[in-house]
């Protein structure tokens, strides 16, 4: 077996984590609950991976982002998507200044750390495929100059379950660009009077600036760094493959249900997420655990079900619990 | 041919002319024939159908014969027209022709030509006599022959001996279905009754004592290559855990397995230690830390000692 050193990598996360409770405490202050949107969205800066997050109106998924930005003290855009939205609106454009007779580029919102794409679904194709591209490349192209992206550079995309009409569902193959896609769901009773005992007055929280972007960037290469045996990467791909070729995995009552599995990008992704995951555990390796827990927010945009599947209710979470129950932990 | 003499030629020739200018004059064989009596050198008209009775569900076979001894050449006859019929309509007809052999060299050639016809309605059915022409091609001679009217009696249908056995078929398959779920049904009955009487078989040896001894012959406490010895080790209980208490083979770290585990019933005594040696497994399973002896010996303590506790519990049970 490869001889690790996990106990320095312990004590480089030791040191590289100790934002993590500040960021926590901070976003503590003005939001109530939400603890498992707040770490995916940790694991996306740290795993430098895009988020797409789908939850109804008033879950607080601007406000987290908005105070995320403001704990990390950098640029932060909402950009609202809506359907006459262009794709200069948002990476920028070259203008015209008549008095010295030259074009000027004028960059767009995207240039910040932290995007909020709300409602990603409400523009058109070449909006929607002008932001990906971006996210996927890490840079612009306005006019003849390219011009890389701010770093960390963390696009999370709202969609709206409800009010499905007049939007531009966003294809399975741009879906697949988002690392994560978290459900945001409804606080609990607690949280809920808890939010309406801090927020209804007129002064509401306000959060410090307590980490920088320089060091999310550098947490990012300790995060690299936390081992990974073997048997978590196999396990990793038999989860995977498991969508794929449920047959082969005694899951055969599945194969019908997935009309497409999870694509490589959902391994690396996984793998990847699963660091962060121990990251933030102060975990210098992975063990199963991280994997499981990041499993469904991973796969459940990348599995494409069948019509068959949709006509018993089966959606991809129920396939992604199967899987996970029957692939035996290393 | 046969050399007749020249009187009786022409006392024959006289005969078939007298034939020929009685038209009419063909006889009655039956109820339902008629034919031209002529010389049998001379042509011959035979008309006839097969039963002057006929059901009306049945057809009605005409037959119209011509015949003379000699060549097929010898008589040239005209398209013969359709019988004019009533109560009767025309389904579809045929002709033959064929040389019948006869005696010293001789042959009589027979041009036949049957009809056959389907009765409209009940009652009675008429087939009108006929006119052929023909022309003697040894004289050049052109004459006609002519038959009777037929009359044919339309009878009440016969009941259609298909359908009965279409009938037949579905009784016999509808039978066979009939026997064959009554016999599946019984089998089905018979087995059942035999897996009843059947006594459930009690497992000699508990899960547990199988694990113990797995655990004494597969792991050494005192070998080397102490980490992949850990992961056996974790595994096998896995198993045991998976065989005992039904966990799911994808229950992932140590909390989740004990939580399971409480679930169940053991209490937070027997978990401790359980709880402990998986948080401290995992570092070496997945963090790849080395064991130390110490360590590993301990784990394995732990793990035979649970084993042990389980195998009284099975025993206990399965002794009251």
């Amino acid at each position: 077996m490869q001889q690790v050193d996990i106990q320095a990598i312990n004590a480089k996360i030791e040191q590289e984590s100790a934002f993590v409770e500040k960021i926590m405490s901070e976003i503590g202050k003005v939001i109530v609950g939400q603890k498992y949107m707040v770490e995916r969205l940790l694991i996306g800066m740290l795993s430098n991976g895009h988020i797409l997050l789908e939850g109804v109106p008033g879950l607080a998924k601007t406000l987290t982002v908005n105070t995320l930005a403001q704990i990390i003290s950098c640029k932060f855009q909402r950009i609202q998507f809506t359907p006459d939205l262009l794709p200069a609106d948002l990476v920028g454009t070259l203008i015209y200044n008549q008095r010295s007779g030259e074009f000027t580029t004028h960059k767009g919102p995207i240039f910040s750390n932290l995007i909020l794409a709300d409602e990603i679904n409400r523009s058109p194709a070449k909006v929607q495929s002008a932001l990906l591209e971006a996210m996927q490349e890490r840079q612009v192209t306005i006019g003849d100059e390219t011009y890389p992206l701010e770093d960390p550079f963390l696009v999370m995309a709202t969609q709206n379950p409800i009010e499905q009409e007049g939007t531009y569902p966003l294809p399975e193959a741009q879906v697949d660009r988002f690392m994560l896609k978290l459900k945001v769901t409804y606080p609990s009773k607690a949280e809920e009077l808890e939010i309406v005992r801090r927020m209804a007055g007129e002064n509401t929280p306000g959060v410090q600036p307590v980490v920088s972007p320089a060091e999310i960037v550098s947490a990012r290469s300790v995060v690299n760094e936390v081992y990974m045996a073997d048997k978590i990467e196999e396990y990793i791909i038999d989860l995977v493959f498991a969508t794929r070729e449920p047959e082969n995995f005694g899951l055969s009552d599945l194969k019908p249900l997935i009309a497409f599995g999870a694509s490589p990008r959902a391994s690396l992704n996984l793998k990847k997420a699963a660091k962060a995951h121990a990251f933030l555990r102060r975990r210098g390796f992975v063990n199963p655990d991280d994997v499981k827990a990041i499993a469904y927010d991973v796969l459940r945009h990348r599995i494409i079900v069948t019509y068959e599947a949709e006509a018993e209710q089966v959606d991809s979470e129920y396939i992604i619990r199967q899987v996970l129950n029957k692939i035996e932990v290393p | 041919m046969v050399q007749i003499g020249t009187p009786i030629r022409f006392l024959i020739i006289l005969l078939a002319v007298h034939s020929h200018l009685l038209a009419g004059a063909t006889r009655l064989q039956n109820d339902s024939t008629s034919s031209t009596p002529v010389p049998s050198s001379q042509i011959e008209l035979k008309t006839y159908v097969e039963s002057s009775r006929v059901p009306l569900n049945r057809p009605v076979i005409f037959h119209v014969e011509l015949s003379w001894i000699g060549d097929m050449s010898r008589y040239d006859i005209e398209p013969i027209p359709l019988p004019v019929l009533t109560n009767l309509t025309m389904e579809g007809s045929g002709s033959a022709y064929r040389l019948d052999p006869l005696k010293e060299n001789s042959y009589r050639s027979v041009k036949s030509f049957t009809y056959q016809f389907r009765p409209l309605s009940l009652g009675m059915a008429y087939i009108d006599g006929l006119t052929i022409k023909y022309t003697d091609s040894q004289t050049g001679k052109t004459d006609a022959l002519y038959s009777q009217r037929m009359m044919i009696e339309i009878v009440d249908p016969l009941p259609e001996n298909s359908s009965g056995v279409t009938r037949s078929l579905i009784y016999l398959a509808l039978l066979t279905i009939f026997s064959l779920t009554i016999f599946y049904f019984v089998i089905r009955y018979i087995q059942k009754r035999r897996a009843k009487k059947k006594l459930p078989v009690l497992p000699r040896v508990s899960p547990a004592a199988e694990y113990l001894k797995q655990l004494s012959q597969e792991i050494d406490p005192k070998g080397t290559n102490l980490n992949e010895m850990t992961n056996r080790l974790l595994k096998l209980f896995r198993e045991f855990l998976q065989k005992e208490f039904s966990l799911s083979p994808g229950a992932a770290a140590g909390k989740e397995v004990c939580n399971y585990l409480a679930e169940k019933g053991l209490t937070d005594e027997t978990l401790q230690p359980i709880r402990k040696m998986f948080e401290e497994a995992e570092v070496v399973i997945f963090g790849g830390r080395e064991i130390q002896p110490d360590d590993f010996s301990r784990f394995y303590t732990i793990v035979e000692n649970f084993l042990e506790n389980r195998k009284d519990v099975w025993e206990a049970e399965h002794t009251q």
